[in-house]
């Protein structure tokens, strides 16, 4: 165990935490909260008895208990007014004019605990920081009111329309500091918010692979022998995936000769595949973590058509494997990474997207050297043991300068 | 505070490498290699936002719109997801669009030429009211300058 002054005391708030199948802020939270208990800080979470994210239904007891090492105490989520939520959530979608009150009201009528921020405002004395995640929950939203000179925001922010909002302006503006996980995240919030410097850094979260990357398990599984484009993720409108399909069959159609590709999706959701585009695009499913490793290492490159990521972890993982990446113009989370690592293009149309698919298959020296770069951003910057020590040394500092 | 982020990786400069592809992309154009297809769907990413971010996004989505105009009544593929007759269906489907072409033509003849209209007067509006905007700001800074 750590002695003060070295040891920290943090709260960290998560809507839902060990629920199964987390979403990208409560696994970084998780992640966070282990790795520094580890460390030998001080660390309670603070999260609600909800386990499925779509009812939010109170489903663990209320109280305290132990994950993976780490006190995690859970308390009720407030009754929810879900057709409210959902009329001002339409209006919010059509990017119409919205009062404050009327924003409030949507984030109350989201997910909050109001026994959670009582808690906070009575405890915020045992913590030197308390830390939000993410941004568009109106726990996040009430919980830093209740506790400003305490609170670091990690807003997973992407290129939405919620990020419009009023309420996510005043947010931003409320906090004591901002953990951001990519340059491109806290670029995108400098241009919609006024934030002064000094408050928003960037952290992330650690991603390592496993001891061993097995590519041919992977390709003898599913009977794959051509060179293959790799997506890993949900598999919905809002990620694109139909998008980077039909790209992928203007691709084979049109182009002759059609390249010799495949395509290769897997993770949760449906796809559909059109007519004979069935014959090159394969679907994995949801893959298990070594397997999803050994397909990083199979693929020819890795492509992230998503324009809503806010760290996008798979395209880091597929870093790791060495493979260069294809990822969407208009994220700017995902380009600056590409930029930032030479690891990967972008593209803003199909056109682009055909002509990047083309260079790198006549360029192999520049696709293995692109991976490569990209192997070497992610060991730089997003090993555990970078982003302990960057979260260490901010955490840190925001105590002692209160 | 402390931000370390540390963006010196070895080797590829992916912005010249960009630039590259994008003169490829233009050559392609400028050859006339993408009409030979009708790419209406290639261009059409639903994104609002994107929209409302500046004139760059505009001017694309403007051009797309030109492009995807002509739309190509025979840009689709006439298949059967049935596993023993789909050959036969795929036949009989032919050659019922084939029948129908006489009264189809005459819609999508409609289409095009509605089409058509609606990506010239966009780009039109777009001109007038850059130009109107442009000589407003002008009027705005002199006004400013006098009263300084």
């Amino acid at each position: 165990m750590k002695t003060a002054p070295d040891r920290l005391r943090l709260a960290l708030v998560s809507p839902r935490y060990a629920a199964g199948a987390a979403g990208g802020a409560e696994n970084l939270i998780q992640q966070w909260a282990e790795k520094l208990a580890e460390r030998g800080h001080e660390i309670e979470v603070l999260t609600t008895c909800a386990k499925n994210h779509f009812t939010w239904e109170n489903q663990f007891p209320p109280g305290p208990g132990r994950v993976g090492g780490v006190r995690v105490t859970r308390f009720p989520v407030n009754h929810r007014d879900t057709v409210t939520h959902q009329r001002v959530q339409d209006r919010i979608a059509q990017a119409k004019a919205l009062t404050l009150d009327e924003e409030e009201a949507w984030l109350d009528n989201g997910v909050t605990s109001d026994g959670l921020i009582h808690y906070l405002e009575e405890n915020s004395s045992r913590f030197d920081t308390v830390i939000f995640a993410p941004y568009l929950f109106g726990l996040t939203y009430r919980g830093v009111a209740a506790v400003p000179e305490k609170a670091v925001l990690v807003p997973c922010l992407h290129n939405e329309p919620f990020a419009y909002l009023k309420t996510t302006e005043k947010l931003f503006s409320a906090a004591r500091a901002v953990f951001f996980n990519t340059p491109g995240e806290r670029d995108l919030a400098h241009s919609l918010f006024t934030i002064p410097r000094e408050k928003s850094r960037v952290v992330g979260m650690g991603v390592e692979p496993p001891e061993e990357i097995n590519p041919r398990r992977f390709t003898r599984k599913y009977g794959i022998r051509r060179p293959f484009i790799f997506y890993a993720g949900r598999r919905e409108e809002g990620k694109n995936t139909p998008l980077l399909i039909e790209y992928f069959r203007l691709l084979q159609s049109i182009h002759d000769p059609a390249p010799q590709l495949d395509l290769v999706l897997a993770g949760s959701g449906p796809i559909t595949v059109p007519g004979r585009a069935g014959r090159f695009v394969i679907d994995a499913g949801f893959l298990e973590e070594q397997q999803k490793w050994n397909a990083y290492g199979a693929a020819w490159a890795f492509c992230q058509p998503s324009i809503n990521e806010s760290f996008s972890i798979v395209l880091l993982e597929s870093w790791l494997a060495g493979k260069p990446a294809l990822v969407n113009e208009r994220c700017p989370v995902t380009l600056s990474h590409c930029r930032l690592s030479g690891g990967g293009l972008w593209f803003r149309d199909y056109y682009e997207f055909e002509e990047c698919v083309l260079y790198l298959l006549e360029n192999p020296e520049l696709a293995a050297a692109m991976g490569e770069a990209g192997r070497e951003y992610v060991r730089k910057n997003y090993s555990w043991k970078a982003i302990i020590g960057k979260l260490e040394t901010n955490l840190g500092e925001i105590r002692d300068r209160r | 505070m402390n931000d370390a982020f540390q963006i010196e990786t070895p080797g590829v400069d992916v912005e010249k490498v960009m630039a590259e592809i994008r003169r490829r992309v233009e050559a392609k154009r400028a050859r006339g290699v993408y009409n030979q297809f009708s790419l209406a769907d290639a261009g059409h990413e639903h994104d609002t936002i994107a929209l409302k971010q500046g004139n760059e996004y505009f001017d694309y989505y403007l051009k797309s719109l030109l492009l995807a105009a002509e739309i190509d009544i025979n840009d689709f593929e006439i298949a059967s997801k049935s596993r023993f007759f789909g050959r036969p269906v795929v036949g009989l489907k032919k050659l019922i669009w084939k029948l129908l072409k006489f009264y189809t033509f005459r819609m999508f003849s409609q289409q095009r030429d509605f089409n058509a209209r609606v990506a010239v007067i966009l780009q039109g509006m777009d001109r007038r009211y850059s130009r109107k905007l442009a000589q407003l700001e002008d009027r705005i800074k002199s006004l400013d300058e006098d009263r300084s």
